[in-house]
């Protein structure tokens, strides 16, 4: 989830001349309760965010005030953001005034970590202090990427380690393979190593029974079928390219978990993840969701 | 009155009574009662055949291949999300705003298209928020019939009215669109005051929505584009469609044999999966069926007897014939009685002049689409609304539905009557 998501442009004030930390709160928190519908009195936020300024400094980075209230009876995340003409006590640059419910939130935790990014790249800060108009401030942070939470990708629940069949290879060389490393499925790829297709042991079957077959809708009279007959004894005739199949999708590393599911949602079936030279980086399927996402 | 036709009249009720409480299939029903019509000499065989109105069924197979090959690209999707993001997350701008994406559609896709497009993105939107999706169906449901009133190829009962009584895309414009926007106006007035209570949505939630990333909806740029292009050229072709002299399912048959020839796809049988061949058949038999009853002059009869009622009024049959389809196609599926009017009407243009019944037509598809705001069971878009949300997991009870659906509707038809009095019979 981006950090840039969160923030309202109604909420960001800009270039005003505001003289101390203080003055900057009032405004900010001012600004909050006027556009949002938030029933909370203008100094109660104001005491809660002194309360925990006492315990220790929120300005972290070079120059980035984080002042934040933690609030009862409020089950939101609020985001406030001044940025004042000219540097408050010399130093600070930019202020982020977070109203946060009183039990710790894991969204929370994201956003402090957001912003802690933000301040540790200095180009960043300049450009975002330099901005014209309020919308720009979230555009930057959009195309920035910088995320609150880590939203989990293919790649990081794939399967790293696979066997990989060439294209030259024979069927009787395939079933080999699929025999001794006891799988089902394998992608298969060029010399170059660039996905050209994939092959499985149901298309081997598949070819063994021809196209008038298959148009029947049922083979229950008959036992014995002359060309799966013939198929089993010409394994070295026939080679991988006559059999393998373009996927029917197929899957970035950073495709989200969420794509992946609706794929694999059809029949839990294995899915080739494809970088952006074409080369096969990963296999996904359903056991790789149970075992990285359902009970990581 | 002779045996054929209380026979006739008899299977014809039959044949309403089973469409309307949905126990068999009604396009089985309306075939079985198609071929006994022919079977029995109620209507010859050729002129069963001639009374199918080709005009209605291609512009249905036109557009309904067009839409089925550009909902793919996702754009609708696109649409969707770029609008709750426009929005920032206010769940009454989303409802307002969706719904008259939903009625703008409507006027150009099908109702039950543009419903079954757009409800299950709606659905994932209001979850995502946390809050109730049902408000937003039902206001869908309704702004689909509303704006689906304004346009020639917005709903089945306009298309079967411009080709029976030769009126073109522009006439409809001319005529329906300014009272269409205003019944639109109000009605999302009405949603926003009603409907502002439990939405309160956190900031966290908002962010959901503007976590999304609407360009990723986006499938297929190449068909998009080319979808876009060829929408545009139906559009334009739906606009100049008189001054051309072609009618407008030339337009749109035109329209989709070339988005499916730039598809580049060989698979025909994908493209033709995208028609309702249901829904077409169900036309067919009922074509023949009121070719039937015209056949042995019922519908002369009829229309006779109403002109008495209303003393040859133009401007009397103008209001029963709104009433009477209004509250009629909220009960009943407003396809087989626009089916049995048009002839009713073509009639009445024979006794008081084809130009002085004008407004009588624009009463018919005033009161037929609007009419299915009535009830649940009142239009195609309703049920299938209703349907879609079940599946989810939201039950929308029939008085849920009913009890926005009589208001509007009400309120819509009051506007109408007052709308046709102002400009056709104010002098």
């Amino acid at each position: 989830m981006k950090f840039a998501s969160f923030l309202n442009p109604e909420l960001i004030i800009l270039n005003k001349n505001v003289k101390s930390k203080e003055q900057a709160i009032e405004l900010l928190v001012e600004k909050i309760i006027e556009t949002e519908n938030i029933n909370l009195e203008k100094n109660y936020i104001i005491e809660k965010i002194k309360e925990r300024e006492k315990i220790g400094s929120t300005i972290i980075g070079d120059g980035i005030f984080i002042p934040h209230a933690r609030l009862e009876n409020y089950n939101d995340l609020l985001f406030g953001i001044l940025i004042p003409e000219h540097p408050i006590d010399e130093n600070i640059k930019m202020i982020f005034l977070v109203l946060i419910s009183d039990n710790t939130s894991t969204t929370y935790l994201g956003a402090l970590s957001a912003i802690s990014q933000i301040a540790s790249k200095r180009n960043l800060i300049e450009q975002l202090i330099n901005i014209k108009e309020e919308n720009d401030f979230i555009e930057i942070l959009h195309n920035e990427q910088i995320k609150i939470k880590k939203e989990i990708h293919v790649e990081d629940i794939m399967r790293k380690e696979f066997t990989v069949i060439y294209t030259d290879m024979t069927i009787k060389e395939v079933l080999d393979i699929f025999y001794t490393e006891n799988i089902l499925y394998a992608p298969v790829v060029n010399n170059e190593k660039k996905f050209l297709g994939e092959i499985h042991i149901l298309y081997i079957l598949q070819k063994a029974l021809p196209d008038y077959a298959s148009m029947l809708s049922n083979l229950r009279f008959i036992t014995s079928l002359e060309p799966l007959d013939r198929f089993l004894k010409e394994e070295k005739l026939t080679y991988v390219k006559d059999i393998m199949k373009k996927p029917e999708k197929t899957l970035k590393p950073t495709s989200s978990i969420v794509e992946a599911a609706l794929e694999l949602r059809n029949g839990c079936k294995d899915i080739p993840v494809i970088d952006n030279n074409e080369h096969v980086v990963g296999i996904i399927n359903c056991r790789q969701v149970l075992h990285k996402v359902l009970r990581a | 009155m002779d045996f054929l036709n209380i026979f006739a009249i008899v299977i014809f009720v039959i044949v309403y009574v089973f469409i309307s409480n949905e126990k068999v299939n009604k396009t089985i029903i309306v075939l079985l009662g198609a071929s006994i019509y022919v079977i029995f000499g109620i209507i010859s065989q050729e002129n069963a055949y001639a009374a199918i109105d080709w005009n209605v069924i291609f512009l249905l197979i036109g557009m309904m291949i067009t839409v089925g090959i550009t909902k793919q690209t996702g754009v609708f999707q696109y649409i969707a999300i770029k609008t709750a993001k426009l929005a920032r997350g206010n769940p009454q701008k989303i409802l307002i705003l969706l719904s008259l994406i939903t009625a703008i559609l409507s006027a150009f896709l099908d109702n039950v298209t543009t419903i079954l497009i757009l409800t299950p993105v709606t659905i994932l939107i209001t979850v995502e928020l946390g809050v109730s999706p049902i408000p937003f169906i039902i206001a869908q449901a309704i702004a689909s019939n509303i704006g689906g009133t304004a346009t020639l190829v917005g709903d089945p009962p306009n298309i079967m009215i411009g080709s029976a009584a030769n009126l073109s895309f522009n006439d409809f414009l001319v005529n329906l669109l300014p009272i269409v926007v205003a019944i639109l106006f109000v009605f999302l007035l009405f949603m926003y005051f009603f409907t502002g209570k439990n939405m309160h949505v956190t900031n966290e939630r908002k962010a959901r929505i503007m976590d999304l990333d609407e360009d990723k909806a986006i499938e297929n740029k190449n068909l998009l584009i080319k979808s876009l292009i060829v929408l545009s050229i139906v559009i334009i072709g739906f606009l100049t469609h008189e001054a051309m002299n072609l009618e407008a399912s030339t337009i749109a048959l035109f329209g989709a044999s070339l988005l499916m020839l730039l598809t580049g796809s060989h698979e025909i049988d994908k493209f033709f999966q995208e028609v309702e061949w249901g829904t077409i058949f169900f036309f067919f038999g009922l074509f023949i069926m009121v070719g039937g009853l015209v056949e042995l002059g019922i519908i002369k009869s009829l229309s006779i007897l109403m002109l008495k009622i209303t003393a040859n009024n133009v401007e009397k049959t103008t209001y029963l014939i709104l009433w009477l389809s209004g509250v009629l196609s909220a009960f009943v599926d407003n396809i087989p009685y626009v089916a049995t009017i048009i002839p009713l009407i073509q009639n009445m243009g024979h006794h008081l002049g084809t130009e002085a019944i004008r407004p009588i037509w624009w009463s018919l598809s005033l009161g037929a689409c609007l009419g299915g705001n009535g009830t649940l069971i009142g239009a195609s878009a309703n049920v299938l609304a209703v349907g879609l949300a079940r599946k989810s997991g939201y039950k929308i009870s029939f008085w849920d539905f009913t009890k926005y659906g009589l208001i509007i509707t009400f309120v819509s038809l009051i506007m109408s009557t007052l709308f046709l009095y102002l400009r056709y019979f104010l002098h």
